[in-house]
């Protein structure tokens, strides 16, 4: 073939030069920075609770006392730190919430995965309870506009017991990202995890969506550290304020 | 590598073919697994290399009751029949960036560890890469390594994949689209492992003709079960391009 500047090339196209070559694997560096001075301490919780994305962390903040921070998994990118997920204890110290509003990129999230599980062991009793956020313009179904807004669907490892209240998310829907490699994770490892996905109208939060995921709220492990109505309301109320959820287009 | 669903079960796959599909254009590869696990009522014993796939989780892709309706399925399962001899490996996410090498080492090691009997790809290439020649006939094609008979498909008047003449009198193999599908097959034929790929030349969009397709070769050629005339999909193919539009907007 004779390219632009007339030289004969061993190729038939440039454009098909490249069968796909496989990109070169990069190890993302995660680390464990502790709040006080625990170094390298492994927590065992009774309950490893973990939020991901805008609206679940909102739930939380909302509904959950998280005064007790127990440290950040950051990633060093080009020596600087980006906090990806943040940890809190309960009052009672049984329940470790962890919340990540960061994207992450999918490559990484094996490695994410395995330093989250270095941070927390999960025992034969330990139960996974992870909270997850999408719009319903992802949710496939026959019947959508019968379906109210917001709604919750469940996923569940095999260990974990079965989920009464709240429908399965049914086929062909299904999860992907942070929640997917944990929830992978517990399957493989014999955990006891569950998936609670809300679909949304919105991707920011909204004071319904917020209140979404109470209907969990009457459920172990949430029942014992979560704060009182009116208190919750007030912090929705403070939480829809703030300008990063605020969702006008002139702020 | 392999984690099995039930830790006390054990498998004898001596003799058992197995099936992976290629991550390639328009998915064929997946989606004619899904017809053979699905067709076949292959049970489903276990994951293989979860972690070298883009993590993904959902319901039972091939439930057909109430009762088998929710299970998780990962990312990566491995289905078997021990009376049919078929084992099938599916792949429903993208291999994470820079693990192509290392899944194939650990497919070919599998295959050799377990004693299986062929190792068989299913896979496809793009359309409109193809060759003057190519474009007319079937766009069906085979490849099998040096471990096969070379006199295997003669009956079925099957076309084996051309290669490319790259100038100087050199050809190669071009399987531009095809995922993983050439690297395996030099590593097959490498360790001498019996490789045949069955692919088909196709274009993104609604790819289920060529799946079908795809799955009749292969039964064609290993009998899996004379009664499939017909192919159900699974229920999980429902809405592969979103949802119905709304009737309240007309």
């Amino acid at each position: 073939m004779a390219s632009f500047f007339g030289e004969v090339l061993p190729v038939i196209s440039r454009a098909v030069e490249d069968e796909e070559s496989d990109d070169e694997f990069i190890n993302p560096e995660f680390i464990w920075k502790p709040s006080d001075d625990s170094g390298s301490k492994q927590f065992s919780p009774n309950w490893l609770v973990m939020a991901v994305g805008a609206v679940p962390a909102g739930f939380l903040q909302c509904h959950m006392e998280l005064t007790n921070s127990l440290g950040n998994i950051v990633e060093i990118n080009d020596s600087k730190e980006k906090t990806i997920i943040g940890f809190y204890s309960s009052t009672c110290g049984k329940v470790i919430y962890c919340i990540s509003s960061t994207y992450i990129l999918p490559d990484k999230l094996w490695c994410l995965v395995q330093k989250v599980f270095e941070v927390v062991h999960c025992g034969e009793n330990t139960r996974v309870c992870l909270l997850d956020a999408d719009t319903v313009y992802n949710y496939h179904t026959h019947s959508i506009a019968k379906l109210s807004l917001p709604f919750l669907r469940h996923l569940k490892t095999s260990k974990h017991p079965d989920v009464p209240d709240i429908d399965a998310l049914s086929q062909p829907n299904m999860a992907k990202g942070l929640t997917a490699a944990v929830m992978s994770y517990c399957q493989l490892n014999k955990i006891a995890a569950a998936l609670y996905i809300c679909y949304t109208e919105t991707v920011l939060p909204d004071a319904a969506t917020l209140l979404a995921f109470s209907k969990l709220t009457g459920e172990e492990p949430f029942k014992t550290s979560k704060v009182p109505k009116e208190e919750s309301l007030s912090r929705i109320k403070l939480y829809l304020q703030s300008p990063a959820n605020n969702q006008t287009l002139y702020i | 590598m392999f984690v099995p669903c039930f830790s006390d079960e054990t498998w004898d796959f001596t003799n058992s073919t197995l099936v992976v599909p290629a991550i390639s254009v328009g998915n064929v590869g997946q989606l004619a697994c899904d017809l053979l696990i699905h067709n076949l009522n292959l049970q489903k014993i276990g994951y293989f290399c979860v972690e070298l796939f883009l993590p993904l989780v959902a319901n039972n892709p091939f439930y057909t009751s109430n009762k088998n309706e929710n299970s998780l399925s990962l990312s990566t399962e491995v289905y078997h029949s021990s009376t049919q001899q078929i084992t099938v490996i599916q792949l429903r996410s993208p291999l994470v960036k820079g693990k192509r090498q290392t899944f194939c080492e650990a497919l070919t090691q599998w295959f050799k560890a377990l004693h299986f009997k062929e190792l068989i790809t299913l896979s496809s290439l793009h359309a409109f890469e193809r060759s003057d020649s190519q474009l007319l006939g079937q766009p069906f094609r085979y490849l099998q390594s040096s471990a096969c008979d070379p006199e295997k498909f003669v009956e079925f008047g099957w076309s084996q994949l051309e290669q490319r003449n790259v100038g100087h009198g050199d050809r190669v193999l071009f399987m531009p689209g095809g995922g993983f599908t050439k690297q395996l097959y030099k590593m097959c034929s490498e360790e001498n492992i019996p490789n045949v790929v069955l692919l088909t030349f196709c274009s993104e969009g609604d790819n289920i003709p060529e799946a079908v397709t795809l799955t009749q070769r292969l039964n064609q050629w290993k009998s899996f079960s004379s009664k499939l005339n017909s192919w159900n999909y699974p229920k999980s193919w429902s809405h592969l391009f979103g949802n119905e539009p709304p009737k309240e907007i007309f």
